[in-house]
């Protein structure tokens, strides 16, 4: 049975799925052969490593201990008064 | 355990203490900032109700965290939407019409208006952070469904896709489709953003 050459939508998924899950041998050559020839989906394989990277960044800047977003001070009253009332009960 | 080993609870000291940072964590994971501020307001008024629960084994921070990451979760599970079933057809899954033609002799091959174009997204050595949080919240933001609520999971929480499935009743296969799905959507939108 000859096999099918997969096409770029194909191959985007198994990028996808290789960064979560690991690939099966058919879906790994399958993969290798497709990159060999398409120069887009090169592109896109290098692109979804960096947009890793960078979600890596974002998420040592703005999490954990760095508060990048903040409440407005209209909020954060709002929320003392809820919580002094709930208190005072 | 001894009594200066156990933390006791401040509700009067919480706004001061925590209310920046609950809602900086449920913003980065809601994206609407309203309804972060409403669930930071939940997390408050359940936590008086459950503070006798609180055994003090954990810190009061951890304890509200646990309380908002729960409510987080319950608004995913909300937003949850029947499309989700028809990823289970593996063919018509991957090809996301949006970027991949799905008929004709270019059938499964990028549309030109959606294709990568460079190898880089973006010169990530050149952008500040403050500049990169804006466009990677809002290209979260813009995702449609339930896929930020898988790409936050994975990425961010670093969950693994056995919780995802338990939490937003899915399966393993729709996580890595959601994934590719999410993927194709913020690299796209970070591209264009970008420049």
């Amino acid at each position: 049975m000859a096999k099918k050459m997969i096409a770029c939508d194909e191959a985007g998924f198994l990028i996808s799925k290789s960064r979560d899950a690991k690939l099966t041998f058919r879906e790994k050559m399958g993969l290798k052969i497709h990159l060999m020839t398409c120069h887009l989906c090169r592109k896109y394989e290098k692109q979804i490593i960096q947009l890793n990277k960078l979600i890596g960044r974002y998420k040592e800047q703005c999490t954990h201990e760095n508060c990048c977003q903040t409440l407005d001070d209209k909020a954060r009253q709002d929320l003392l008064h809820l919580l002094q009332n709930e208190l005072d009960k | 355990m001894s009594s200066e080993d156990k933390h006791i609870l401040q509700p009067s000291s919480w706004v001061d203490k925590y209310a920046d940072y609950l809602f900086n964590f449920a913003v980065v994971r809601i994206s609407d900032p309203e309804q972060a501020a409403d669930l930071v307001q939940d997390t408050f008024l359940s936590a008086l109700k459950a503070k006798n629960s609180f055994q003090g084994k954990s810190s009061e921070k951890t304890w509200l965290t646990s309380i908002l990451k729960r409510k987080i979760i319950d608004s995913y599970r909300k937003r949850k939407s029947t499309k989700e079933s028809s990823l289970d057809d593996y063919e018509q899954s991957i090809n996301d019409s949006k970027f991949f033609n799905n008929d004709g002799p270019f059938k499964g091959h990028w549309k030109d208006e959606s294709k990568p174009h460079s190898n880089s997204l973006m010169p990530e050595g050149e952008i500040e952070n403050s500049e990169l949080r804006e466009i990677i919240e809002k290209c979260i933001s813009l995702l449609p469904e339930n896929l930020g609520a898988v790409f936050i999971m994975k990425m961010i929480d670093d969950a693994s896709s056995e919780e995802i499935c338990k939490e937003l009743d899915i399966t393993a296969s729709n996580v890595w489709v959601m994934m590719h799905r999410a993927r194709l959507r913020l690299r796209s939108c970070i591209e264009t953003n970008w420049r």
